[in-house]
């Protein structure tokens, strides 16, 4: 097993190296590792031109593992995802069912504008995301470990676009915001692109690094009362338990789900090990709740009709659940 | 209920409200909130590592949680006592003193259970110090971790780290300043238990509200004995009095014999009110000042807005009791009662300008002229038994009577009333509060041959023997009225007292004796204001035709309420009164 130490020195060279070719971002590249480190999925949201794909493939360069890409459409079919069986013939002239791997075998998929394609199409990834597996037929064929996926989609033109459904942004450990770079980190990004020599991150870490890195994670320990915290952050998010603050009850349609407050405390304790810590704190739980729910809870249409966002009714809620039940 | 209680809640909230009333300082950083609810999954180990290191900041902890927590509840209980001793002091109540201190004590007490019962637990110690030096939950993760993590593992790295850092920690974790509530407490608790041992600021027990200093010595040195009253008025079946003992024992006459309680021998021909001699008491609390009502005592009233239900069947323990509304404040525009009352007079009464009079003037002429007021005390008293009183007294009941089983004794009349007295003195309400209209006719006093009242619209007819506590008819204000037909009551043998012998009532701020004159001369009744001398009583022949009325009265002595000053209005306005 990996030391803490070594896991907080792994970290900060993967971050340093994904600095190499992302300007700025820092909380969005230190969000997308703690993902990766906690096995799960990001989706990045953003308008275009921000970077999304150069994120994503400068962890595929510095984390040196298999690459695919999906860019998704709206005429794109499970199949394309995921493989399918086609019939082969060999030297003897015997044909048989051979099953095709798609792209999603791969360590590191990029999903891009995963909202255009269709639900179903979407859906290809659903076994991929939680079984980390691929059934074809009677036949369930494994992905490669470590396997991520990274979708991106943009918030605007939404026409012709199909958003995701929750059971499917529920699979994502994270999601990720990626905003307009700042006058300094634009001023950096226009210089660095305006040469011939485009920046490529170097593999630091491997796939068996990130796994080692992953189990170390689940060891660190937690506070009874810092768990609880967590979970009455997620529950109240559920407007139709008892308890539940105004603005939920008043704004939010469906809370989150289990896998909410897994995301949390798994992310909150990458969070520690990444400071040198070795426990869960509140601090950590709070920093990752905005990731870790904002596509996880449905507002209704009220909300939207306000405008109001999920990271602020999250803001609410933060605010509402005291780190001691009163 | 059960659950709640079984699971903590209620020991939750308890803190939470001890946290709240500690206030927004830092002091309640020691009021630990932690739930009680919360326990760790597997339970707190004892034996872990960062016991030893968390036991001497729990100790620390509990300490200033109950030093605190201290301070708090003696504030809480002396300011209780502070307060409590000087409400009791605007309300002269008898509230005895284990009534005072017993809350104040119990406050205490709860203090110091709250200081000892609320011992922070290694959890609170741990999150109070992960709080407060921002550790990010080490010491509490730690602390959950206890002895029994695998070596080399993260767990027992984080446990070491942990301890690693409550050992940097102070010992004192926390500079408390607690010399503030602390010197405000004993401030506060100087004050308290000084005003309840200063015998001046002493809150009233129930012998001290009824028996002031000044008015003690004034008892003290009265030279006058105590007035024998007649055997008739002794005999007569009476209600016990409300009064309290002591109160009744603050009403001893002359010669420092206390008269019992159950004795009508003082009410029977007086009255007197008890309770704080200050306009304040009358204005705010209701409670009259001290009042000498000579007067016929015993009457009843029943008018329904001003009893009591705790009152005594006798306006005199109405009266005494200080809180009835017989006594309530009145106002100075309303001195002498004769203003009020004369406002609405229709009848014969033609002395409306003597009723504006002031007390002075209403003692002396009310009581003076009462005894000439016996010619036409007749007629106004049958006037007045035409029945618009509001108000029923015993005396009521005993004007049924035949005149002649009356047993009135005009010697118990405080002030002899000359029945010769012009009719227009006679018309002269009773003033103060203590008022009492006894309708001649309506309360079964109705007889006219039982009138033999005078102008003060005595309408009983002062016969009724049976009834009357003291044999003796009453006039409207309580005052006995003679019993037979020529105002004479029964077995009097004081001077004029034919019909309106015992009409002068008479309401001072102070204390009344009773004098039998030796034996030699008229009774007499003294009556000392209370801050006055010995030699500025107020004095009188108790039941003789000569009363002689002097001295100093305070005003807002015979400042009549307003609702009996409706009720004497009506009584006048109805032809009844002179």
């Amino acid at each position: 097993m990996i030391a803490p130490e070594e896991f907080q020195e792994t970290a900060r060279r993967i971050l340093q190296e994904i600095s190499t070719v992302i300007v700025g971002q820092e909380s969005v590249t230190r969000a997308v590792l703690t993902a990766l480190l906690g096995n799960g999925h990001v989706l990045l949201e953003g308008v275009p031109g921000l970077g999304k794909t150069s994120l994503v493939r400068a962890f595929a360069g510095a984390l040196g593992m298999q690459f695919g890409r999906i860019q998704f459409t709206p005429d794109l079919m499970p199949a394309d995802i995921t493989g399918t069986n086609i019939v082969s013939e060999d030297e003897m002239g015997h044909r048989s069912l051979a099953f095709q791997r798609g792209p999603v075998f791969a360590n590191l998929v990029l999903a891009d504008e995963i909202n255009r394609a269709t639900p179903k199409t979407q859906s290809a990834l659903l076994e991929a995301m939680q079984e980390r597996t691929v059934t074809a037929g009677t036949v369930s064929h494994p992905l490669p470990e470590p396997f991520f996926v990274l979708a991106t989609q943009n918030p605007i033109e939404m026409e012709g676009t199909y958003p995701l459904p929750e059971a499917q942004l529920d699979r994502f450990f994270f999601k990720l915001l990626v905003t307009y770079p700042f006058r300094g980190e634009l001023a950096a990004i226009v210089r660095r692109t305006a040469t011939t020599d485009v920046a490529i991150s170097r593999p630091v870490a491997g796939g068996d690094t990130l796994i080692a890195m992953n189990r170390l994670v689940c060891e660190v320990p937690m506070a009874s009362h810092v768990l609880d915290y967590a979970v009455r952050i997620v529950l109240a998010t559920q407007p139709e338990l008892p308890g539940a603050p105004e603005v939920t009850r008043k704004y939010i349609r469906i809370g989150a789900s289990p896998r909410g407050a897994q995301a949390i405390t798994l992310a909150g304790r990458i969070y520690s090990l990444m400071d040198g810590r070795f426990n869960l704190s509140y601090e950590d739980v709070r920093t990752a709740v905005h990731p870790a729910l904002r596509h996880r809870i449905s507002l209704n249409f009220e909300a939207e009709a306000r405008g109001l966002t999920a990271d602020s009714i999250l803001d609410h809620i933060v605010g509402a659940v005291p780190e001691v039940p009163q | 209920m059960a659950r709640r209680l079984l699971s903590g809640v209620f020991a939750l909230r308890l803190r939470r409200g001890l946290a709240i009333a500690l206030g927004h300082s830092d002091l309640a950083e020691l009021l630990l909130t932690l739930p009680r609810l919360w326990r760790p999954a597997g339970g707190v180990s004892t034996q872990g590592p960062l016991i030893g290191v968390l036991l001497p900041f729990r100790r620390w902890l509990w300490r200033q949680r109950a030093l605190v927590l201290l301070a708090r509840a003696t504030l809480a209980g002396s300011a209780y006592l502070v307060v409590s001793h000087f409400l009791l002091l605007r309300l002269s109540s008898s509230v005895p003193n284990p009534a005072i201190w017993a809350p104040a004590l119990l406050i205490l007490l709860i203090g110091i259970w709250l200081s000892v019962a609320n011992r922070p637990s290694l959890q609170e110690t741990a999150y109070w110090l992960d709080h407060r030096f921002d550790l990010r939950e080490q010491l509490g993760t730690a602390l959950e971790q206890g002895a029994n993590v695998r070596e080399g593992s993260l767990a027992a790295r984080q446990v070491g780290k942990a301890r690693e850092l409550a050992a940097t920690l102070p010992d004192r974790p926390m500079e408390v300043r607690q010399q503030g509530p602390w010197a405000l407490a004993a401030a506060v608790a100087l004050i308290g238990v000084l005003s309840m041992v200063i015998p001046g600021n002493a809150a009233p027990s129930a012998e001290q509200a009824y028996t002031p200093g000044p008015d003690r010595r004034a008892l003290n040195t009265a030279s006058t004995p105590i007035a024998q009253l007649t055997p008739s008025q002794q005999l007569r079946p009476r209600a016990p009095l409300r009064l309290p003992a002591a109160a009744a024992n603050a009403t001893a006459i002359a010669g420092n014999r206390p008269v019992a309680t159950s004795q009508p021998l003082l009410s029977s021909s007086l009255q007197i009110k008890l309770g704080p001699a200050s306009a304040e008491n009358a204005d705010a609390s209701g409670a009259a000042p001290q009042v000498g009502n000579l007067s016929g005592s015993s009457s009843k009233t029943t008018k329904a807005p001003k009893q009591e239900p705790s009152s005594g069947s006798s306006s005199q323990s109405q009266q005494q009791s200080g809180a009835s509304n017989s006594t309530r404040p009145q106002s100075s525009s309303q001195k002498g009662g004769n203003k009020g009352t004369g406002q609405g007079q229709q009848g014969p009464s033609n002395n409306s300008s003597q009723q504006q009079q002031g007390t002075q003037q209403q003692l002396d002429q009310g009581a003076q002229n009462l005894p000439n007021q016996a010619p036409s005390g007749s007629s106004a008293g049958s006037q007045s038994s035409q029945g618009q009183d509001q108000t029923q007294s015993q005396s009521g009941r005993q004007s049924s009577q035949p005149p002649g089983q009356q047993g009135g004794n005009p010697q118990a009349n405080p002030f002899g009333a000359d029945p010769s007295a012009p009719k227009s003195r006679s018309s002269q309400p009773p003033p103060g509060n203590s008022t009492k209209i006894v309708k001649p006719g309506q309360s079964t006093s109705g007889s006219p041959e039982q009138h033999g009242s005078t102008g003060t619209q005595q309408g009983n007819s002062s016969g009724s023997g049976d009834n009357s506590p003291d044999g003796r008819p009453y006039n409207r204000s309580g005052t006995s009225l003679p019993s037979s037909p020529d105002g004479r009551q029964p077995g009097s043998s004081g001077g004029k007292s034919s019909g309106l012998t015992h009409t002068a009532t008479i309401q001072v701020q102070g204390k009344a004796t009773i004098g039998s004159g030796g034996g030699q001369g008229p009774d007499l009744v003294r009556v000392i204001p209370y801050g006055a001398e010995p030699g500025e009583a107020l004095q009188g022949p108790a039941s003789s035709g000569q009363s002689t009325v002097e001295g100093y009265v305070p005003e807002q002595s015979i400042i009549l309420p307003p609702d009996e000053q409706a009720l004497v209005q009506s009584y006048f306005s109805n032809g009844s009164g002179s």
